[in-house]
């Protein structure tokens, strides 16, 4: 040993601990083999790691010389490979040790450790350790030669085979990892979807909506990149343009609670009406209100009718108070409500409204906000 | 395992991934077969011209010419050429293409080295 500094087990230990940080398996195997390599100044080494789509163990990642190294994901092992048979059928194994020495092998004559030396050679390989999670085998790595020739010493091998348990975890980990991340990906999307359905209730109580919320919350991603672009969107509003989706998609869903009578009404509301009409933003945000992740939508919801000179509703809430959320959706709602037609009313041109948007600058709208929208409308954005 | 007592045997390698046929060529030499190395369709019909390899590992995938073209070249010069294409997944039409075009055998990527091993040793038996 006297060749062999201990350092290579600190070496190899403070490895063993950054693995567990590291989300990615293909990151993760690297790193555990280029240091296995330069550790025990090895010619070569191969993680082959199960792979579920393949059923088989792939060659996820090799290190060494060139010839030696396996290009990633060039090469794999099936299951019924004899030196995989020998590690997951536990009476093939004999010697109890927790890894296979291609010295320990060569002389023998059992037609299994012959089948065994050949997958040595192909590997050009002098050992093998198995990593195992509880009775399954998750890789096979194989180690080549030392580039001093010298064989393998039982303390080294005993450590890898610690390192061996460690890497296991840390895959295991990064796996779970992965699935975690897809499974949040697909709750996005079925969120996503929710509120789209949800929407859709909306415009089949209120036909006139049609197509409405869905414009809005094209106008309002617009107007919110508008903003984006130059700076305008402060750092502690978070995933703005994902609540901006939902809360623009959802923020007429409060209508469902207004009857079909003033709703779907032929002509201008009265007074009473209108105050009943009033409620929709805070009939919405209250239905959303058990959901906990629609907190910041909520607010776009509950605020779009506020004004940016405090003239507004359901509160009457003044200029910075307004959730930015909200007074973006308050600007492209405008904008679409005054260029719809409705049965009583034609709608107004596209160039009228924006006229009216930039005269309501101060008064209704945020003046940073109006502008956004008028930028975005100048270039073309504001597509129906 | 025939290692290293293999009859001399002749094989060249294409692929454009310089990795791919280095470690190629190292694992037949392992297994005492000459090999040589080509990383393009051009320079493998020089290789193919020059030095007429029986059997040529051919990968289907390459910028300059596809592997199913320098087949079609090969056969030109040798109707009796041997090729064992090199495919990735889902790559079935080139497969059948290859076969038309009387390629032999195909390896699938990723490959089990073992099956490998065992086609060049049933090769090798049936040469006698």
């Amino acid at each position: 040993m006297e060749n062999m500094p201990t350092d290579y087990k600190k070496e190899l230990e403070k490895a063993a601990k950054q693995m567990i940080l590291i989300h990615r398996v293909d990151t993760l195997v690297k790193i555990i083999l280029r240091t296995i390599v330069r550790t025990l100044k090895l010619e070569h080494a191969s993680l082959i790691l199960y792979d579920e789509i393949q059923d088989a163990y792939v060659a996820n990642a090799s290190r060494g010389k060139p010839g030696l190294k396996i290009p990633k994901g060039f090469s794999k092992i099936s299951k019924d490979n004899p030196i995989i048979r020998y590690f997951t059928n536990r009476r093939l194994q004999t010697s109890g040790e927790d890894y296979l020495l291609f010295d320990q092998i060569e002389h023998s004559t059992d037609p299994l450790y012959e089948e065994i030396k050949n997958q040595f050679l192909l590997y050009n390989a002098k050992a093998c350790i198995p990593g195992f999670f509880r009775n399954k085998l998750i890789f096979a790595l194989f180690l080549g030669e030392k580039l001093n020739r010298e064989d393998f010493a039982s303390e080294e091998l005993g450590f890898m085979s610690v390192l061996s348990s460690d890497t296991v975890m840390a895959v295991q980990n990064a796996w779970l990892f992965q699935d975690l991340n897809e499974q949040l990906q697909k709750n996005t999307r079925l969120f996503l979807q929710t509120a789209l359905a949800l929407s859709s209730a909306i415009e089949a109580k209120d036909p006139y909506t049609q197509g409405h919320t869905e414009r809005v919350a094209n106008y309002s991603l617009v107007v919110a990149n508008e903003l984006k672009a130059i700076g305008g969107i402060p750092k502690n509003e978070k995933n703005l343009l994902e609540n901006l989706r939902i809360s623009s998609l959802l923020h007429d869903i409060g209508k469902i609670g207004i009857p079909e009578r003033i709703l779907n009404k032929n002509g201008l509301l009265n007074q009473e009406e209108l105050e009943e009409m009033k409620k929709h933003p805070l009939i919405g945000a209250n239905i959303l209100s058990m959901i906990d992740e629609f907190h910041a939508p909520i607010l776009g919801i509950k605020y779009h009718h506020e004004h940016h000179d405090g003239s507004g509703y359901p509160e009457g809430l003044k200029g910075e108070k307004i959730p930015l959320i909200a007074q973006i959706i308050a600007v492209a709602d405008t904008f679409d409500a005054m260029t719809t037609s409705r049965p009583y009313r034609h709608g107004l041109s596209k160039e009228e409204a924006a006229r009216l948007i930039e005269s309501e600058k101060n008064k209704q709208f945020n003046p940073i906000i109006a502008d956004a929208f008028l930028n975005a409308y100048k270039k073309g954005k504001i597509q129906g | 395992m025939a290692q290293k007592e293999v009859l001399a045997m002749k094989i060249l390698v294409v692929d454009d991934e310089v990795e791919v046929v280095n470690f190629l060529c190292v694992f037949l030499n392992r297994l005492g077969i000459s090999a040589e190395k080509a990383i393009c369709g051009k320079e493998a019909l020089e290789a193919f011209r020059n030095n007429r390899p029986e059997w040529v590992f051919l990968d289907i995938k390459m910028p300059d010419m596809d592997g199913l073209e320098v087949l079609k070249k090969m056969k030109e010069i040798d109707p009796n050429i041997k090729a064992m294409m090199i495919t990735g997944r889902n790559d079935e039409s080139a497969q059948n293409e290859a076969q038309a075009l009387g390629a032999s055998d195909y390896l699938m990527k990723p490959i089990d080295l073992d099956n490998l091993r065992k086609k060049i040793e049933q090769y090798i038996l049936t040469k006698g």
